[in-house]
């Protein structure tokens, strides 16, 4: 075989390689990004909906009371959680997440207040 | 009648008589933290046994290496033989990105963290990795000095009065206590009373136990912290001081407390103590008739300048059952859980509760990666101090913490001074802490009602104190807990058929009286 040869597939296999490195490490990331998108709307949905059931069964069993007004304001913030969490799940789902205007790559910081 | 007079035998207590309840928080979603997985190797636990294990001076081969870890004061041979260990360590921490300097002050150089990481490594050695742990000593005691208190509040758990008990511990059975307490290797001991400050023979314990290497800390109503008094405690060793107010309505603290003036002397306390530069907490009970106004007291902590607000737990026992019908509903005690929390999470002052929810509460209520509250213990930020949390796992009684009381005798926890585990007059702590009671209440398997299949079992454990004033059963639901309001309704519909646990207290207070406290605890 000539050497030009030798030389132009050894160089089409350098290429081709390094592009797959290059897909495997861009698909790692997204992987690693889903993974914690997923873990942190896991970790909201499952707390927030906790938090939620809290305040309704306090809700449930002190209905002419003052403080109904406070266990409401528990249970909106909790609602905002998941849908936040689902929001940034959604987000993750779709591909190219990280480069769709106004979205980030990492899962959205969610606010206890 | 005195909590100590009445004790109740392991073999005649009603325990499991409740089955769990259905499942109503989702669960599942736990952090898990690469250090558990080589925690809990079998390899790890024989390396963990031998570095832990107390050698013939008392102390442990990782109590000497963190004491010899970069020590300035060692010199010639000593110092060149310690050489390579702090070298290896210095790697660690460089490796971790750990400030070497914080890292040496406040663990390696703090005999206190030291030895609680000792007691870990043992628990670990002993009885395996486990969320909660159990420990092989208590990481945390809680001493009732004395039953001798200047006022007379209504919740008192331990009922005390103007005199002391006739058979509390002499100054020499005191100090013997101490020594079995650092011999164990107890990091952490809580001075209670009554009220302490009342006890002449204080003074020498408190120095005693700073010289065994103990961390002390103080619970005081705060009438007889002076100036002089709190330069004493900081001389003795005393690093928190904690003191007890009631809200901000000087009138009400003072009819609570059963002496006029006590607000005003319990606030100049405060002043007393942050002055002398003690970190220093104001702690609150929590009733219907005050809880409404929880922030403005943590508000007034910060304002005071504590670093630490605690909440306390009302739990019906000792003089407060008697006011039975002023405990806070499931439903308040989750908005005050959810308040305290948000605190925690601002940051402006420390926030500790004795209510084992509010590791729970931090949880549902905070982001992965926001202020996890560690037990009784602190705070910390993160999914690290999240997991931790796990381990340090809530209601501590009989697990990582107990009670001693004035005369000696050992009980799982404060609100439970009618069960008495051991008698260190007469027994070792060794031998108490290896109680069958101690392994029921370490095994959160064995629970009954919500407690037994919750969500947030590992990091809670539901109040036993609570759960045993109320229902005669130490392994019953919490009926504090709002996840358990089933069994709630079902002691108030003891109480009566009609009871809505929410009206006003006075309409309550009558009906409340009937509500029956199960017939195990005082």
């Amino acid at each position: 075989m000539p050497w030009w040869v030798a030389g132009g597939l050894l160089a089409a296999c350098a290429v081709l390689l390094v592009a797959l490195w290059l897909a495997l490490r861009r698909s790692r990331a997204q992987a690693r990004r889903l993974q914690r998108a997923i873990e942190s709307a896991g970790y909201e949905l499952v707390h927030g909906a906790n938090a939620a059931r809290a305040h309704l069964i306090a809700l449930e069993q002190e209905t002419s009371s003052p403080l109904s007004s406070s266990h409401l304001g528990e249970i909106r913030r909790a609602l905002e959680r998941l849908e936040r969490a689902a929001g940034t799940l959604a987000g993750a789902l779709r591909p190219e997440s990280a480069e769709a205007p106004g979205s980030s790559s990492a899962p959205a910081p969610p606010n206890p207040a | 009648m005195r909590n100590a007079d009445r004790s109740v035998p392991f073999s005649s207590l009603k325990v499991l008589s409740r089955a769990p309840a259905p499942r109503i928080t989702v669960g599942g979603v736990g952090r898990r933290h690469p250090l558990e997985t080589i925690l809990a190797k079998p390899f790890t636990r024989k390396v963990l046994g031998y570095i832990s294990q107390p050698r013939p001076d008392g102390r442990s081969l990782f109590e000497v290496l963190a004491e010899n870890y970069d020590n300035d004061r060692l010199r010639g041979w000593e110092r060149w033989k310690w050489k390579l260990p702090s070298l290896v360590i210095d790697l660690a921490l460089a490796h971790y990105r750990l400030d070497k300097e914080l890292m040496k002050r406040k663990l390696f150089h703090h005999p206190p963290t030291v030895r609680a990481l000792a007691l870990t490594a043992r628990s670990i050695a002993r009885y395996g990795l486990s969320a909660p742990q159990r420990f092989a000593a208590p990481l945390f005691v809680v001493w009732n000095i004395t039953q001798l208190c200047n006022l007379a509040c209504k919740h008192c758990y331990q009922n005390a009065g103007p005199r002391p008990a006739p058979d509390e511990l002499t100054l020499e059975e005191r100090l013997k206590v101490v020594d079995e307490l650092a011999e164990n290797g107890v990091p952490f001991l809580a001075i209670a009373g009554g009220e302490p400050l009342a006890l002449k023979d204080l003074w020498a314990v408190l120095e005693y136990a700073n010289r065994r290497g103990i961390h002390l800390t103080l619970a005081t109503n705060g009438t007889l912290l002076t100036p002089e008094t709190a330069a004493r405690l900081k001389e003795c060793g005393v690093k928190y001081v904690e003191i007890s107010v009631d809200g901000l309505d000087p009138d009400e603290h003072d009819g609570f407390r059963g002496r006029r003036g006590a607000w005003a002397r319990a606030v100049q306390g405060i002043r007393n103590s942050v002055a002398a530069g003690i970190r220093t907490g104001l702690a609150t009970c929590f009733t219907r008739r005050n809880v409404h106004r929880a922030a403005e007291v943590i508000e007034f902590a910060i304002g005071l300048g504590c670093q630490t607000f605690s909440h306390f737990n009302f739990i019906p026992v000792g003089r407060g059952r008697e006011i039975v019908e002023e405990d806070l509903t499931p439903a308040q005690r989750e908005l005050l859980l959810a308040t305290l929390q948000r605190y925690l999470a601002e940051g402006r002052i420390n926030v500790i509760s004795t209510a084992p929810q509010f590791a729970r509460a931090c949880v549902v209520y905070g982001p992965a990666e926001g202020v996890f509250a560690t037990g009784h213990a602190g705070r910390g930020m993160g999914s690290k101090t999240m997991v931790l949390s796990r381990y340090i796992g809530g209601c501590g009684a009989g697990r990582c913490y107990c009670s001693i009381q004035p005369n000696g005798t050992l009980t799982p926890c404060v609100y439970i001074s009618s069960i008495k585990v051991g008698d260190l007059r007469r027994q070792s702590l060794a031998e108490i802490w290896e109680s069958d009671l101690f392994t029921l209440l370490s095994d959160r398997s064995r629970r009954g009602d919500h407690c037994a299949v919750c969500g947030y079992q590992a990091y809670c454990g539901g109040c036993r104190a609570r759960a045993f004033a109320y229902t005669g059963d130490i392994t019953a639901g919490d009926p504090g807990c709002v996840y358990n309001m089933p069994l709630w309704r079902e002691l108030v519909a003891k109480a009566s058929s009609e009871l809505p646990v929410f009206q006003p207290l006075a309409a309550t207070a009558s009906r409340m009286e009937r509500l029956s406290l199960g017939g195990g605890p005082d």
